[in-house]
């Protein structure tokens, strides 16, 4: 039998009230935003995972056999699947590396607040706010009625080789806006002194920005990449709207089309799922890295 | 005698006031669809309204999703939700798990759809099993529409052989106009396009289970010729590429043809409709597409608006009662939408090029869709799609797709839907 040491217990439940009182009010803030997001989200989602262990046709089917792994096992082997993940990391690569790299060069330009630069900021937010389709009904009109007659060129939606390339187009117009406005946050926060500094030891723009601003904007950069790659491995909206093309098939829409289009719910459940999983680790595994960035500045 | 009549008096006027009540209890009926042409949305909404004039207490809900990415995802949301729609469209080929967990009334026995003494083929398209499960209200064929204003300025006829075709094709470039506008954005121009040689092919070589064969891997697509020779008409086609041809919707497509910009282009029956609106004084013609110069080509007909009736939900007889109204006096639907009846009912406020498909029909010299022993399902339907929109891109690019390339990712496609499923 352990002994109970009454000092540790008594530490303990100090710690306790303590973290109630600390963390209390945080936790129940929070906890409108995770009931919703655990009733629409988490729970659907863990009640879903049996299905994907069986051969369950229609979603409305109300009879299935027990299958094992044979769906991830199927999957895994089609090329089809494996297709869809290449189009949905070239997508994503391409989504990142636009958004981020155009957002930071706006918010680098109108970082400085006045009139003129607020009335720019709005109108690179508005994309934002449009729907995913509606972004891609204008663009593909934008593709085929301004830009074809204006360069002679086919709309890269109607081409394999250009289609991500099309899309991502048109998902970088929407989203660097909300990424101009994540890193002008954080370049407004760094304090002017540095920059004084470095200017007296005779930096140019380029040093400026390699030594002071990008080690201050990590955490902006963190945040943004994380978010613009979640979107990306998890794109719908824009593939569907093209769903012609094979070459632009995502994973997000294989798994719909097995699970509502071709009845297959248990195979499309365990794509799902396999989603999921490279979802959660990819941005894990990013999250750390640019994490570790941020400690080391 | 005093208490009898009053009780009697009292009765009468429970039993008459509880027969208003119910007289004027309202049903709504909801009908889910796939019927994306604004003119066929118009036709829907006459023929319900032409019923509620007959029975004041139904109304309708129509609920339309798109076939291509939205239609089956959302019904199968809506039933399996216990959200039971009363109507639905589409065939019980197409959808093959409402009939088997019970969403479709058999309508086999049912004594409208007997008396009207359809063809095998509206029939068959209807059917599953042997079973009859919707009604079959119009057909709808694929063709080439031309332009018939452009066609008597260059003095050219229409093309009977592929020969002919080819001619003129040659002299609309050689006067510089495009002879075709496409839209391949849309996955189901490719398939059209092929179905001509495809269908009529089958059923004369009496290969009426071609698909069915094609979908359970007992045969091979190079096991049946006739799909190299669809490829190789199609290519024929595909001569003198417009650069919108590709990224084209079936919508931005008919606006161009519409304006003029090219002489010819091959669409379906269910675009006349929305064709005209566009430009009611477009003089437009229409031609089945020849295959050989032997003039085989035949009209393929295939059932458009097919609707099912859910026994599972409420009021499913009204259902049924407003379904054989549409079947039986579906003229109102006709003359908005410009769909060909399958009754064969004509009216003078009829384009004549509807007419002119119904009397084609009337003549049997066609090949009927119904005739096949089964539809390709879904999955087959969107692999075959996508592979026939590659072949389109590599040939209209420039690509080096061959057709015999084609035939094997075709192959490769329907394997993989095989080992999937």
């Amino acid at each position: 039998m352990t002994a109970i040491n009454p000092i540790r217990l008594d530490r303990k439940r100090k710690l306790t009230r303590y973290a109630i009182r600390e963390h209390g009010g945080n936790i129940l803030f929070m906890l409108p935003a995770f009931a919703l997001f655990a009733f629409v989200v988490l729970v659907p989602f863990i009640q879903s995972i049996p299905v994907s262990f069986t051969d369950k046709k229609a979603i409305f089917a109300k009879q299935w056999n027990f299958v094992g792994l044979e769906n991830y096992i199927k999957l895994l082997k089609s090329s089809s699947f494996q297709d869809s993940f290449l189009h949905t990391a070239h997508f994503t690569i391409v989504y990142i590396l636009g958004a981020n790299i155009l957002g930071l060069a706006l918010a680098l330009m109108i970082w400085r607040s006045c009139r003129f630069n607020n009335v720019i900021r709005t109108l690179l937010f508005m994309p934002f706010t449009v729907s995913l389709v509606a972004a891609t009904k204008v663009w593909s009109y934008v593709y085929t009625d301004v830009l074809m007659p204006l360069t002679g060129m086919p709309s890269p939606l109607g081409i394999s080789s250009q289609v991500i390339y099309g899309l991502a187009a048109i998902a970088i117009w929407r989203d660097m806006g909300y990424c101009m406005l994540i890193y002008i946050a954080a370049l407004q926060s760094i304090p002017g002194e540095y920059y004084e500094a470095a200017r007296v030891e005779g930096a140019n723009f380029w040093h400026e920005f390699k030594c002071i601003t990008l080690p201050m904007i990590v955490p902006a950069i963190t945040a943004n990449v994380t978010l613009v790659l979640s979107w990306g491995l998890r794109c719908f909206d824009y593939s569907q709207m093209v769903i012609n093309m094979k070459a632009a098939k995502t994973t997000a829409v294989f798994v719909y089309e097995y699970i509502f289009g071709n009845s297959r719910a248990g195979l499309g459940q365990a794509g799902a799922i396999i989603l999921t999983l490279v979802l959660v680790i990819l941005s894990n595994i990013v999250t750390t890295v640019l994490r570790k960035r941020e400690v080391e500045v | 005698m005093k208490k009898i009549l009053s009780v009697f008096l009292v009765v009468a006027m429970v039993l008459g006031v509880s027969s208003i009540g119910m007289a004027e209890e309202t049903i709504n009926i909801t009908v889910f669809h796939y019927m994306a042409q604004a003119t066929k949305q118009a036709g829907l909404e006459a023929i319900e309204q032409s019923y509620s004039e007959l029975h004041p207490n139904v109304t309708f809900t129509n609920v339309y999703y798109n076939q291509g990415t939205d239609y089956f995802p959302q019904l199968s949301t809506a039933l399996s939700s216990g959200d039971q729609p009363n109507i639905i469209m589409g065939s019980p080929g197409l959808y093959p798990d409402l009939v088997s967990e019970g969403f479709v009334m058999d309508l086999t026995d049912n004594e409208t759809i007997k008396a009207m003494n359809l063809p095998s083929g509206d029939l068959g398209d209807v059917s599953a099993n042997g079973k009859i499960y919707g009604f079959p209200i119009d057909f709808k064929s694929w063709g080439i529409f031309y332009n018939k204003t452009i066609f008597e300025e260059q003095g050219l006829e229409v093309p009977t052989t592929l020969t002919e075709l080819n001619a003129v094709q040659d002299a609309l470039i050689e006067a510089g106009i495009d002879p075709y506008v496409r839209s391949y954005a849309d996955a189901v121009y490719g398939d059209i396009e092929c179905r001509n040689t495809v269908w009529t092919r089958a059923l004369d070589a009496g290969d009426t289970d071609v698909f069915e064969k094609l979908m359970s891997g007992e045969k091979k697509f190079a096991d049946y010729p006739y799909f190299a020779e669809a490829l190789e008409n199609w290519k024929m086609r595909m001569t003198k590429p417009r650069t919108d041809d590709m990224s084209n919707t079936q919508d931005m497509g008919l606006e161009v043809f519409a304006a003029g910009g090219a002489a010819m282009r091959f669409d379906g029956t269910w675009a006349y409709g929305d064709l005209l609106s566009k430009e009611p004084d477009f003089e437009v013609g229409f031609f089945v597409a020849p295959i050989d110069d032997e003039g085989s080509a035949k009209m393929n007909v295939q059932v458009d608006q097919s609707f099912m009736v859910n026994p599972q939900a409420e009021n499913a007889d009204v259902a049924v009662d407003f379904m054989e109204y549409w079947l039986t006096q579906g003229i109102a639907w006709s003359e908005i939408s410009q769909m060909p009846l399958n009754t064969g009912v004509v009216s003078d406020n009829l384009q004549p090029l509807v007419r002119t498909l119904a009397e084609l029909k009337a003549s049997g010299n066609i090949a009927h869709y119904g005739d096949f022993t089964m539809p390709l399902s879904t999955a087959f339907t969107t692999a075959w799609r996508a592979e026939l929109t590659r072949f389109a891109e590599s040939v209209l690019t420039g690509g080096d797709m061959t057709v015999e390339q084609c035939i094997e990712n075709l192959q490769a496609a329907f394997d993989e839907v095989i080992e999937l499923n």
